[in-house]
């Protein structure tokens, strides 16, 4: 009997192997995404293949790679925040500690915080800010922000011994950190037209005035970064 | 002054893109230094908050790949109740945007990719001028 072989070529070899191997890692990615849910993973985590973020796993290139970043949204990103800002804060009478507020487009958040935060859109601007008149004065100022001549303003230590480094600024390091993949964060003062009123100087150089200004509080912002670009 | 490498790399491109789009303020380098900005006019600064790093390629020691992924924030910072100098501050804030947008510059060895921009909006900052911030997400592959 006569014995027929097709293809046996070093290009055919090479495909059915490139095409073993994508098989191959297709199934050890979710065997490994099962047993990692199996560990409390996100069930639902953003898939990024060959660097490119959710794309589709299954197209992955022979020898590419299968990565499965857990899904980090706004809601949790926020809620996160407050929990650190909440155990960073100094205590006395817990006041401060209990004051800090989301803001969505500058309006407070109130009720069901989660289900909120949820539903904001992308171009949403998300803040976390502490309203008591002190909360400036717990966050440490470096001598890089003191335009002492020319402003009044100096360095100085932050408010509490209990938080030496404030507050809101290393909460924004953490967040950079643990978030900032997906997200942009800034710190910056606000004005939250409390009708709290400060002494402060107005202008700069010659023509610089005394005078009564709104006071500012301590804010995060949060921001979606845009991921849907192969960029 | 040389620090670290890549951020003498953002200031230096920062200082590129100043030129390039004819921004009248000039860089501050307020980091941790003893400069006291003038408070009458508008200036420039960066920060660096931080970013991440994981390990992207697994093979001989040396040669492998690690991704850090971080935010470099530029602050266009101007003095409060002009108007003059909001819209500057304004201006100059969506140009600093649009130059670092996909752009592409080196660090020593290596190669800085800007992956993202977003305009943070304004606020106050320590010395009551009012920023305009410009949040820059950047990846660059280590070697180890």
């Amino acid at each position: 009997m006569a014995t027929v072989t097709h293809n046996i070529g070093a290009a055919e070899f090479g495909k059915s192997i490139g095409q073993w191997v994508k098989t191959q890692t297709i199934a050890v990615a979710e065997r490994a995404l099962q047993q990692e849910v199996g560990r409390g993973f996100d069930n639902a985590p953003v898939v990024v293949t060959d660097g490119m973020p959710r794309r589709d796993y299954t197209q992955v290139k022979p020898f590419g790679k299968i990565e499965f970043v857990a899904n980090t949204n706004m809601a949790f990103a926020v809620l996160w925040a407050l929990t650190e800002l909440q155990k960073k804060s100094p205590v006395l009478t817990g006041r401060y500690a209990s004051s800090h507020l989301i803001l969505i487009n500058n309006v407070e958040v109130q009720g069901n915080i989660w289900a909120a935060l949820r539903s904001i859109k992308p171009t949403d601007r998300v803040q976390i800010v502490n309203p008591q008149p002190y909360a400036r004065r717990i966050e440490k100022t470096t001598a890089r922000k003191a335009t002492k001549k020319r402003h009044g303003r100096v360095a100085r230590k932050a408010l509490s011994k209990q938080a030496r480094s404030g507050v809101y600024q290393p909460v924004l390091r953490a967040l950079v950190g643990r978030f900032g993949r997906a997200m942009f964060f800034d710190f910056k003062y606000v004005n939250l037209n409390l009708g709290v009123k400060v002494w402060g100087r107005s202008g700069g150089g010659a023509g610089r005035a005394k005078i009564q200004r709104d006071q500012v509080y301590p804010s995060l912002q949060f921001f979606i970064k845009p991921t849907g670009l192969p960029n | 002054m040389a620090g670290d490498t890549l951020r003498d790399a953002f200031r230096s491109e920062l200082a590129t893109i100043r030129t390039a789009a004819s921004i009248a303020w000039v860089i501050k380098d307020t980091l941790n230094t003893n400069v006291n900005p003038d408070a009458s006019a508008g200036y420039l600064e960066l920060e660096f908050p931080g970013g991440s790093e994981d390990q992207y390629t697994f093979g001989a020691p040396g040669s492998n790949l690690h991704r850090e992924q971080g935010q470099v924030t530029v602050r266009v910072v101007s003095p409060r109740g002009n108007a003059t100098n909001r819209d500057l501050a304004e201006t100059y804030a969506a140009a600093i945007r649009s130059a670092f947008r996909m752009r592409r510059f080196t660090a020593g060895s290596r190669s800085i990719r800007i992956t993202a921009v977003a305009p943070m909006g304004g606020g106050e900052d320590e010395g009551g001028m009012w920023s305009e911030a410009v949040a820059v997400a950047y990846e660059i592959y280590n070697v180890a």
